[in-house]
Parts: structure tokens; sequence; C-alpha cells
């Protein structure tokens, strides 16, 4: 069995990522994700030793945290546009569990770059810097930059699925 | 064979990653086959390349690590109080032991009735979304009870579901004003938007009057109590909020207005100007202007004014009479006091308006010494000493 702290860390983006999606707001699904661990360290005795089932029961626990947080937040109007989140149907929840564990594992990939390259990437995809501010910011020249996003993107195509790949590829070049 | 959510997340990746076995791939297209949704939940991560790049952004702001500690700390800090629910209830066999021995010993005078614990006949649940309206033809309509279907003379829809009420927006400004005042009571909050798109929280106690439409020239309302206002660009018509004897202007901002004791206004952000009588005084992005015999400009503390629209109570260096006058709007109670109260000591401490009154006495309890009982509407606070 993982110890808690193994599986807090291996699971916390992914439940964190699941209960943003309900909420919106990210320190309303920190809160959350930290009270489902909590639950769970309260009845890890009683939870069958088995990844899916306690996957399942921490999911499960968010959700819930997550409906809670709504019917509280309603008296201050915080949430008012999520009211409707507690209709959500069972095939909705299991789509947003299903986007949380993918959006982490993309995430990973991006993760799994060599250093340099990822901080190019990282500034020019997820912080949409152009070439010129990346090499200021890097302290590198501007040519480093683009020969830095051809390795990325090299590395990039044999992990991908083509269609993912243009996506980055919009990203890489785009800027 | 059924899939669980899962074994269809490690599918996409590999399809994503194109590292998917022929097998593998086919199962996938079966679950795609399966629903429509299916399909559009892969599309999601193909398409919209900003939706992705926003999902990234917001996995990319956690920290695993230092969540972790604090959930630590947390376990830590359980295990401690458990440990000392003990101690309390060693020390409270102790005591009582005392006490009989105390009643018993020869000579002893009748134990005196100082209170040693928080003492709650029953607790008092939060406020909640409560507010009266009172149309323009002088009706008066209970907005627990009944929001639909409501309209006004000139034909402006008023609409509204659990504790927050919409104005229609116009097509001209109106000729002739007619009003309308949402009354909040005690334990009662409630948010409206006005006609012109302009956002109004209102906190317990307090009352808005104002035009069902603006007229040309400007938009004006009449405040009593605390409100948080979201006043909506429109550099043409300024925005005045009066209350008692100052007039707030504003062209589009956001900022608070206490009106219980001073007159008091916090910008957000933006700027306002307040007047009164004769003077004026301009006000930046953090500041506020307590309106007394003159207007006087401090810095804010923008957690504590705040706090009650985020639904939290946050007192930081409030003294007890300051922070039990807040609490009695809230549970609709009434506050005596026994023994001296040290109106120069001050206590710090936030926690959700929406506990019941005794989790927050509690909290109390740990920040001042102060002792507690509630009986029906009635608390009183003790400090013993």
């Amino acid at each position: 069995m993982l110890s808690v702290e193994k599986l807090f860390k291996e699971y916390y983006t992914r439940l964190c990522h699941f209960a943003w999606q309900l909420l919106n707001d990210k320190d309303a699904a920190e809160d959350v994700v930290q009270d489902a661990f909590m639950v769970y360290w309260n009845n890890r005795e009683t939870i069958i030793d088995n990844d899916v089932a306690i996957k399942n029961f921490l999911y499960a626990a968010v959700r819930n945290a997550c409906y809670n947080v709504v019917r509280r937040e309603k008296v201050t109007q915080r949430f008012q546009l999520l009211h409707q989140i507690e209709e959500l149907e069972e095939s909705q929840v299991l789509a947003n569990i299903i986007r949380s564990e993918v959006m982490v594992e993309i995430y990973g990939i991006m993760q799994s770059m060599p250093a340099g390259c990822q901080e190019v990437f990282r500034l020019g995809y997820l912080e949409g810097l152009s070439n010129t501010e990346i090499a200021e910011q890097l302290d590198i020249s501007v040519n480093t930059v683009k020969t830095q996003k051809q390795r990325g993107l090299k590395l990039v195509k044999g992990k991908l699925n083509p269609e993912l790949f243009t996506l980055l590829l919009l990203f890489l070049v785009g800027k | 064979m059924k899939l669980n959510q899962y074994q269809v997340a490690v599918l996409i990746s590999k399809y994503l990653r194109n590292d998917i076995s022929e097998e593998d791939h086919m199962v996938l297209e079966q679950w795609l086959d399966e629903k429509e949704e299916n399909r559009l939940l892969l599309e999601s991560f193909r398409n919209g390349t900003h939706e992705v790049q926003h999902d990234m952004d917001f996995i990319r702001s956690l920290d695993a690590e230092t969540a972790w500690e604090s959930f630590e700390e947390r376990v830590q800090q359980r295990r401690w109080k458990r440990m000392m629910r003990y101690v309390g209830y060693a020390a409270a066999i102790v005591v009582v032991a005392g006490l009989a021995i105390w009643k018993f010993l020869p000579g002893s005078s009748d134990a005196d009735d100082a209170q040693t614990a928080n003492v709650f006949h029953n607790d008092v649940a939060p406020g909640s979304n409560k507010a009266q309206l009172t149309l323009s033809d002088g009706s008066t309509v209970d907005l627990e009870t009944y929001i639909n279907g409501l309209q006004e003379q000139d034909g402006t829809a008023i609409t509204g579901s659990d504790g927050q009420l919409t104005y229609s927006t116009p097509g001209d400004a109106a000729n002739e004003l007619i009003y309308n005042t949402l009354v909040i009571p005690k334990a009662g909050t409630y948010q409206l938007t006005l006609s012109d798109g302009t956002k109004v929280w209102l906190n317990a106690m307090s009352e808005l009057r104002f035009p069902v439409q603006f007229g040309g020239k400007e938009r004006r309302v009449y405040l009593k109590g605390e409100a948080y206002f979201e006043v909506a660009h429109d550099a043409g018509r300024p925005f005045r909020v009066a209350v008692n004897d100052t007039e707030v202007e504003v062209l589009g901002t956001h900022f608070n207005i206490n009106s219980y004791a001073q007159v008091t206004t916090t910008l957000v952000e933006g700027s306002v100007k307040i007047y009164k009588e004769e003077e004026e005084q301009l006000l930046t992005p953090g500041q506020e202007a307590k309106v007394g015999e003159h207007i006087s400009v401090y810095k804010a503390n923008m957690d504590k004014v705040i706090a009650w629209k985020n639904g939290d109570f946050y007192f930081k260096s409030d003294n007890m009479v300051e922070i039990m006058e807040q609490l009695s709007r809230w549970y609709d109670i009434e506050v005596n006091y026994r023994g001296n109260i040290p109106l120069n000591a001050g206590y710090n401490g936030s926690i959700s308006r929406n506990v019941n009154l005794s989790e927050v006495l509690e909290m109390l309890t740990f920040a001042s010494g102060a002792l507690f009982s509630i009986d029906q509407k009635q608390v009183s606070v003790t400090f013993n000493k």
C-alpha cells in the first residue's frame, strides 16, 4: 500500500483540478482537497487497499465537499453561477474525472522534457511570451530560444499524437 | 468490457501520446461510439487550445509539497487537540471532585455562581438570504417566500432566485423616477443587480432605496447599514450613494460602505469622492474615509472590510463589544455583559459566517478568555477575574 504521503502527492494535483472544474476557484479547490484527504485519513482503516477503491473514495469525497461548498456559499453568492452543479449527472462527474486524469498526464509529458528546453517551452507555451521576451528573461540569445524550441518540437514529436502535436506546435511557432 | 473512468483516461492519454496499441485503440473506439459525449470529451483535449492552456496554468500553480506539509500540520494539530480533550476531561473530574469536597467541608459557604465554562442551552443558526422588497405602489413582498413574476409600473421586470434580485435593463432613461426599497432584517443578507448593471451586496440590518430605472443625469441611491457596491461604468451618469448626511460619488468602481456607526467608505478599486456639507475628499484604492464631524482618511484593512461579503467574520484588534455587535446583527441575538468588559483589549480571529453561534463563541473564548452562555436568543458575556 502507498503511504499516505505518497498517495497525497500522487493524487493532489488531479483532485485539485477536479474540484476546480466544479468550483472555478483555486483556493476553494485546494481547501476541499485538504478536507477530502482528512476524511480519507480518518477512514483509512475501512477503505479497501486497492488503487481504484481509494481513488473512487477520494474523488467522491471531493465531489461531496464541492457540493457542500456551493450549498454553504449560496448565502454569499460567491458561487451563484455554479448552483447547477448540484444537478450534475453521474456521467458528467465521470467525464470531469477523466478530464482531470488526462490533463495531469499531458502536463507530465511537458515536464518530462529536458530543463533548458522546458523553460523555453514553458515561457512560450504556458506564459505566452514572445521569443524576444523569453530571450530577455533567460538572458540567452533569440537564436538559442529558437534552437531550443526546435529541439522541443523534435522531442515532443515522437511522444505525441499528431493532433495534440499540432496544438503544441501552434504555441511554439505562433509566438 | 465495461471500462472504468481511470481506464478510459489511460487510453486517452496513450492515444494523445501516440503510444496506443492496435487492441487498445479498438477498445477506445468502442467507448467513443457509446455516446456522443464521449467523443466531445476527447475533442476537448484537441480543440479549444486556450482551454487546455488554462488547465495547464492551473496545474502548474499547484504545489503538492507545500500542500502536504500543511496537511501534516493539520493531522498533528488534530492529535494534539484530541489529547487536550482527554486532559480536559481529567481536569473536569478534578474540578468536580474538588467542588464536592469543598461543598462538604465544614463551614464552607454555598458555592458562588461564578461561571466556569460556556453554557449553551440551545444553539443559534447563522443568518441567510432574507429581505423585504417595497414596490413603488407601497406593497411589500417577502423575498424569502416569493419572487416570481414581479413587475413595476413602468414595465421593469424584477427577477430573482435564492438570495439575489435583478432589475431588467431599460430601453431609455426614465422621465419620472419611481423607487423601490430593499430592507434586510437582522440575520439576513441579499444581493441586488440594479437596472444599470451595478451590483450591490447588502449586509444584515441594512436598507437600500433606489429608482427602478435611473434618470439621464445621475444614478442616486439611498443606503442605511452596510453594502458592498460594484458600480457599472457610465461616465455620463455618476453613481451617488447618499448615506446619512454623507454622499459618495463614483463613476465605476468597487467599494464598501458601512454606516452602522460612523459612515465608513472603503475603496477596493477605481476612485470615489466623499462629500459632507462643504467638505470633499478623494479616495485611492486601499484607503477608507470615516465621516465624523469632518472626513478623515485612513489606510484600510481590506480583508477585514470585505470579509462579510465573502461570507466570513474577520476580527482584527476589535474589542468585545464591537465583535458582539456584529454577531447580534447576523444571529439576531441580544447581548448582556457581566463583569468588567476590557474595552481596550483587541481580539483577532476569522471564522465563516455560516457556522452556528456556538462555534463562533468557542473561538472567542479561546481568543479572549471570556465565557458565554446562550439561552434562546439571549447571549451573555462574562469576564471572570
